[in-house]
């Protein structure tokens, strides 16, 4: 009883003290320092059209990289965490003619937005992490209307170290050619094109493959039973 | 040239590797980690060597900052890098010989992401960067404690995930104030605002950082994570998380509460927590059955020892509560790798068990009588001259109350550490014998030579720590470093 009243309380301190604190950060008003530069330097620096993407894929690049790894590392913990263990489920009912059949016409649609989305990351909303997730939705559709069907755990494995790795390269590159890590060594080109931007598609096509195998994979140990 | 980032890049680049050959060539990952790990270390020493003379600072994406982010390497985040991956390396070879968890390649990959997410919050100079590397180090250690998937590794692994997202939602928040207040990220750069930060802001703020990294630095009331914790994981786990994963949360604490944030509250809040995380939890080990468990109570009440002499804040203070933080890490991580041996040989937990082990088996005996020796203070041994630089330093500031409770506190440990070694020589002829595997006793080896040519010796080490503690003394130099050049 102590303990919930305790519990309570301390819940309420930090609800007032944050209360009491947020009114002296004026939100919506004229952006400072760091974000006034992205904001009137961002594209002529950097060559992308969308300046979210410039700043999350280079200005903040190195925090990009490690979200991947925390994504990554998520999924390996997982795998890690379900290893040796086989939940035993239901008898599996196979999907109705209508899902199977609707599946196999949407699958190749969703794969195509998805990889639309992570190669426009520079001049549209969404990329890599957005594109890839698109793509892993496609094979959760594929895992529910065929219960049998599986994607080799090799496959997985093998696109998301590679997108990894060359991840990594890509950021050494930069650290060879221009003595800074994740710096763009790629011309620029002209803003609003496709082939723009430097690295900034790259990068988003290698998170965007990523991305996209590393939540399969999740989908894949979860559903994954009794043998 | 050396560059920071090379820690980084080479830990991705292994983990990454792991990735791509596990599912064709199973195995590798032990080999894989030690390499890499062994890399990280050689970096981090060159690193380290050479910010004694000039600090090394690498910027990313080709901008200066705030506008990217970049890497500091001073002396006191050198020391911790050095103490961090020393260890590090150590726990990789321990592991060369003695069995990894399963599933050992995700397990390796696990170890190296852990390792450079520390890394990671020793070097960034950027407050999210190092909110980023902050959850790296705490996702890989949730899942490092967990993996064994027994009842208390699932208990220790789900405790610990609770509470440290707790922890780094509340550091978030106050990532969040700060740039509202301040428009930027960078470390330095935060600093040398503070004047114009609302004081009101500032402060709690400050309280969120405190608590946040009170969970990863085992302070009381926020540590019920760790006795279980330290208990449910594999035997190198717990040694990684008294050398690795609470050094990186103490580093964190430290370098925000001195550099970023420097409120006059912050000696106090140290102090107190510090000083009554030791008491608690050195009272606590006293009536532990088990030895994991024991091992764990003092290494949080080291924890909270350390704190405590940090909050006092002068250079001769800092000095001290460095040298006693690496000592913590030396002795600890040796006394988890020898319990780690004897687990998996003989498969005891109970201190009752351990009764004539040391006398059957001189080498074990011995190192275990060199690291706990070393974490009383005895003298001639590293510990005796961090624990004498602690109560000078402490009576020189006239804090005789802090100073008494700092002895009451040694004095329990003591009792049970002897107790302890009682055991371990106790005439016992059923005692087991153990096959030490050399390469597994190497890593302990090599900390039991450290402890002794350091406590013979220890002018070899103690300039370090002076640098150290100044530079983390001097806040306006290293705003100067980053942003004044």
């Amino acid at each position: 009883m102590i303990k919930k009243v305790l519990i309570i309380l301390l819940f309420v301190l930090l609800g007032l003290s944050l209360y009491s604190v947020v009114k002296y950060n004026t939100f919506g008003e004229d952006k400072t320092v760091v974000a006034r530069h992205y904001i009137d330097y961002g594209m002529k620096e950097t060559g992308s059209q969308n300046i979210v993407t410039a700043v999350v894929v280079l200005y903040r690049g190195f925090d990009t990289l490690g979200e991947v790894t925390v994504l990554f590392l998520a999924a390996t913990a997982l795998g890690a965490l379900l290893h040796g263990l086989r939940f035993k489920s239901k008898e599996k009912e196979p999907s109705s003619l209508i899902v199977s059949t609707a599946a196999r016409y949407i699958f190749p649609l969703i794969i195509l937005f998805g990889t639309y989305v992570f190669v426009h990351g520079h001049l549209t909303p969404g990329g890599g992490f957005p594109g890839g997730v698109i793509i892993a939705s496609a094979f959760l559709l594929l895992f529910l209307a065929y219960t049998q069907k599986e994607v080799s755990e090799k496959t997985l494995s093998l696109t998301e170290g590679t997108a990894g790795i060359l991840y990594v390269i890509t950021g050494l590159l930069g650290l060879v050619m221009l003595n800074s890590f994740l710096a763009n060594f790629l011309p620029k080109g002209i803003p609003g094109k496709l082939l723009s931007a430097g690295i900034i598609p790259l990068i988003y096509i290698l998170i965007g493959f990523k991305v996209g195998a590393e939540m399969t994979g999740v989908l894949r140990n979860l559903k994954e039973e009794e043998k | 040239m050396v560059n920071p980032i090379l820690i980084i890049a080479i830990s991705l680049f292994g983990a990454f590797f792991i990735a791509l050959i596990s599912p064709f060539v199973k195995r590798t990952g032990k080999i894989i980690a030690f390499l890499t790990i062994g890399f990280d270390l050689y970096i981090g020493a060159s690193l380290a060597l050479k910010s004694l003379r000039t600090p090394v600072i690498a910027y990313t994406a080709g901008f200066k900052p705030p506008f990217s982010i970049n890497l500091v390497v001073e002396p006191f985040s050198a020391v911790f890098l050095l103490i961090v991956l020393t260890i590090g390396f150590l726990i990789s070879l321990y592991y060369l010989a003695h069995p990894g968890e399963e599933p050992e390649d995700k397990f390796f990959t696990l170890l190296i992401l852990n390792l450079m997410g520390a890394s990671g919050i020793i070097m960034t100079g950027d407050l999210f960067n190092l909110f980023v590397f902050f959850e790296i180090t705490a996702i890989s250690s949730y899942a490092l404690v967990s993996i064994r998937k027994q009842k208390a590794s699932l208990e220790g692994g789900i405790k610990y995930l609770i509470i440290s997202s707790i922890g780094s939602s509340l550091f978030l928040v106050a990532i969040a104030l700060l740039y509202g207040q301040t428009g930027t990220l960078n470390i330095a750069d935060i600093a040398a605002k503070l004047p114009f930060i609302n004081k009101s802001v500032a402060l709690v703020a400050f309280l969120l950082i405190l608590v946040a990294f009170f969970v990863e630095s085992e302070i009381f009331p926020f540590n019920g994570w760790a006795p279980d914790a330290y208990q449910g994981a594999g035997e190198g786990i717990s040694a990684l998380l008294a050398g690795v994963i609470s050094k990186a949360g103490l580093y964190a604490l430290i370098r925000l509460t001195f550099t970023l944030l420097d409120l006059p509250l912050r000696s106090k809040l140290l102090i107190v927590f510090g000083i009554m995380t030791f008491l608690i939890a050195e009272l606590s080990a006293l009536k532990q059955k088990r030895v994991k468990r024991m091992l764990a109570y003092s290494s949080i009440g080291q924890m909270g020892l350390v704190v405590a002499i940090f909050g006092i804040g002068t250079i001769p203070a800092l000095k001290a509560a460095i040298f006693q933080g690496v000592n913590h890490a030396v002795s600890k991580v040796a006394l988890f790798l020898l319990v780690g041996m004897v687990i998996k040989n003989l498969g005891i937990y109970k201190l009752d068990d351990y009764k004539g082990l040391g006398r059957k088996n001189p080498l074990l005996g011995l190192l275990f009588s060199l690291a706990i020796l070393n974490l009383l203070g005895f003298p001639l041994f590293a510990g005796f001259w961090s624990k004498l630089s602690i109560l000078l330093s402490t009576g020189k500031q006239g804090l005789y109350l802090l100073l008494s409770l700092i002895l009451t506190g040694a004095i329990v440990e003591v009792y049970y550490y002897v107790r302890f070694m009682k055991i371990l020589y106790e005439r016992n002829e059923e005692a087991s014998h153990l096959e030490i595997h050399l390469l597994e006793a190497m890593p302990i080896i090599a900390m039991a030579a450290f402890i002794i040519i350091i406590g013979v010796n220890p002018g070899l080490i103690t300039p370090l720590f002076e640098k150290a503690s100044e530079a983390i003394f001097m806040k306006f130099s290293y705003i100067n470093l980053v942003i004044g050049g």
